[in-house]
């Protein structure tokens, strides 16, 4: 595919990352931008391959569903495997309200 | 049309849309089968699934779907055989994946409505939308435990994953009071189907409301502010009703609104603005890749068809045609379906619509409250249908009087006597005893010379005065018409 490659420029950056709560550098920018600008790139050339070339598109199906019959799903042990910290069989996680930031 | 005055008298058009939140009643949660609990100990009712982990994949809840259905269909609205999920990207450390499987673009039913009474009749509040949703968990800012440090948040998962449905309504309400008797409707209505308890208390039934004001009914729509965090009907209201005059009071002070979430705080009596950042949405929807459409068949909405109760509405309407009930009863009787329900079990019982209406909706329903029964749990009420009917045939029948219809009734709160054993057993019932009624006549005649004369001379009302005597000794047992003729004679026959 050789139309125009998508612009993300660093301001779309600074956007999502702000959005995913992360922080990035003022000089790692540009860099970011040019990566992120070439993933967009690469799923663009990918829209471009006319469908006949998968053999046309399936009918989409329909989701299966279940009974509403609850099970116990062991989760707490998940969870005591997996998370950093709990207390009194909570997750802790860092204060989102009240804490000025 | 409501205008309302701010002190600085701008008269502003307030324009309302309310979001509702419904917990739907099933039995584990949209996308795996943990329970839908209520006080379970935190994260126990979790798994992998609603947790997030990687390599999970949700599968859709089939009661979910259905209940959904039955509300759509109760609302009027249309259903869409094909609708898809859609995730709702956004950070917070209650959602655990990320994001929220919801419905976006393409819902499982669009359109309907809700009636409410207003002032001007019944106006018809439209619908955009019903979707279907999860849940997301619960965090905990302040907490009882001493050693919970000051900079981090509890998280209990156990609610992620519940079934919702989102109600979106469209700004089709005028004042705080409409919105109040859409969220009254809907709660009902809800409650009607089985849909959803209903429990705004507990969070069951979710409402944000959408409020914006105008100068003139026809001008376009102003700024609109979001208000979230309200947890009772009445709340919403005064909400509500807050946020227009603040907007008003700003208008009038010639500031623009600013479009934001503001928070109402209960002990304030006041909306408080979120900070802006929350704001900052862009939740980059697109369609769930785990999970196929929702495809709907005429036998899935058949089903959820055939499971709707009669709705309150028309329910209303029919008992107060067939019994002739004051609109005000007939609502009343309506606002649970269980005594509704109740009513109507009376009334089958053989007691007369209205006299039965009088009664649920007086007496019963006074010591349902006194006994702290909701009207929801009013077929569990101490006092069966059948039971209370049972005494209302006695009244009806005149072998007791009201009053002591009310006597014996509360005889029976807390018993499972049968009201014609109580009034036996207490001697209630009707005063056959002629000779005893002449005796009690005569002792009030006798008793009072002052009244006798004042009657003598003219004073005819003191008739009520001797009426009201006689009931009050024999125990409100007498016959009305036995002691008017009684006491007639004897005061003929008294001197001077």
């Amino acid at each position: 595919m050789t139309s125009e490659r998508p612009v993300v420029t660093p301001a779309v950056v600074l956007e999502v990352a702000e959005l995913a709560r992360l922080h990035v550098p003022e000089d790692e920018l540009s860099r970011w931008a040019g990566q992120l600008s070439r993933i967009v790139g690469y799923i663009d050339q990918l829209a471009a391959i006319p469908e006949q070339a998968f053999g046309g598109s399936p009918a989409a199906p329909a989701t299966p569903v279940r009974p509403d019959v609850p099970r116990p799903g062991d989760g707490d042990r998940a969870l005591a495997a997996n998370a950093p910290r709990r207390l009194h069989g909570y997750g802790v996680v860092p204060r989102v309200v009240g804490a000025g930031s | 049309m409501s205008a309302v005055e701010s002190p600085r008298k701008i008269e502003v058009f307030p324009v309302i849309g309310l979001e509702v939140h419904a917990q739907l009643l099933t039995r584990s949660k949209i996308f795996c089968g943990c329970p839908v609990t209520v006080g379970a100990p935190p994260n126990s009712a979790t798994c992998p699934v609603c947790l997030g982990f990687p390599g999970t994949l949700p599968v859709l809840n089939r009661e979910a779907v259905t209940l959904a259905l039955r509300l759509a269909l109760a609302a009027g609205a249309t259903l869409h055989r094909e609708s898809q999920f859609a995730r709702k990207n956004y950070f917070y450390p209650d959602l655990p994946k990320g994001y929220q499987i919801s419905q976006y673009d393409r819902p499982f039913s669009t359109g309907g409505s809700i009636a409410i009474d207003t002032p001007e009749g019944e106006k018809a509040i439209r619908l955009v939308r019903i979707h279907l949703e999860e849940d997301a968990g619960k965090l905990l800012h302040d907490t009882p435990y001493d050693d919970v440090p000051e900079n981090v948040s509890l998280v209990d998962w156990n609610r992620a994953g519940v079934p919702l449905v989102e109600i979106v309504g469209e700004p089709d309400l005028r004042s705080a009071e409409e919105a109040a008797s859409y969220l009254t409707e809907l709660r009902r209505l809800v409650r009607y189907t089985g849909v959803c308890d209903g429990d705004m208390e507990k969070g069951s039934l979710r409402c944000d409301a959408n409020v914006s004001v105008r100068t003139s009914p026809t001008a376009p729509l102003g700024t609109r502010v979001e208000i979230k965090n309200v947890n009772s009907i009445r709340f919403v209201a005064k909400a509500i009703e807050h946020e227009i005059e603040r907007q008003a009071q700003s208008l009038a002070r010639g500031e623009a609104i600013v479009q934001e979430t503001r928070l109402w705080d209960e002990k304030g009596g006041r909306t408080v603005s979120m900070r802006s950042k929350e704001e900052a949405h862009d939740y980059r929807y697109f369609p769930e890749p785990d999970l196929g459409l929702l495809v709907l068949d005429e036998k899935w909405i058949a089903e959820a068809r055939g499971a709707l109760p009669e709705l309150p509405r028309r329910r209303r309407e029919r008992l107060a045609t067939a019994h002739g009930l004051a609109p005000q009863d007939a609502d009343t009787l309506v606002s649970a379906r269980e005594l509704a329900d109740y009513y109507e079990r009376v009334v089958a019982a053989g007691v007369p619509g209205r006299l039965a209406a009088n009664w649920v909706t007086g007496e019963a329903l006074r010591w349902m409250k006194e006994r702290r029964v909701s009207t929801e749990q009013a077929l569990s009420f101490s006092v069966s249908p059948e039971r209370l009917a049972g005494l209302l045939k006695l009244v009806e029948s005149g072998e007791i009087s009201a009053a002591s219809g009310k006597d014996v009734l509360v005889a029976m709160l807390d018993s499972s006597t049968e009201a014609a054993a109580i009034v036996a057993e207490k001697g209630l019932g009707r005063m056959r005893d002629t000779g005893a009624l002449e005796a009690a006549v005569a002792e009030i005649v006798a008793g009072n010379p002052s009244q006798v004369a004042l009657f003598k001379s003219g004073k005819t009302q003191t008739f009520g005065w001797f009426v009201g005597q006689v009931m009050k000794k024999t125990g409100g047992r007498a016959d009305p018409a036995a002691v008017r003729e009684a006491l007639t004679r004897a005061l003929e026959s008294a001197g001077p």
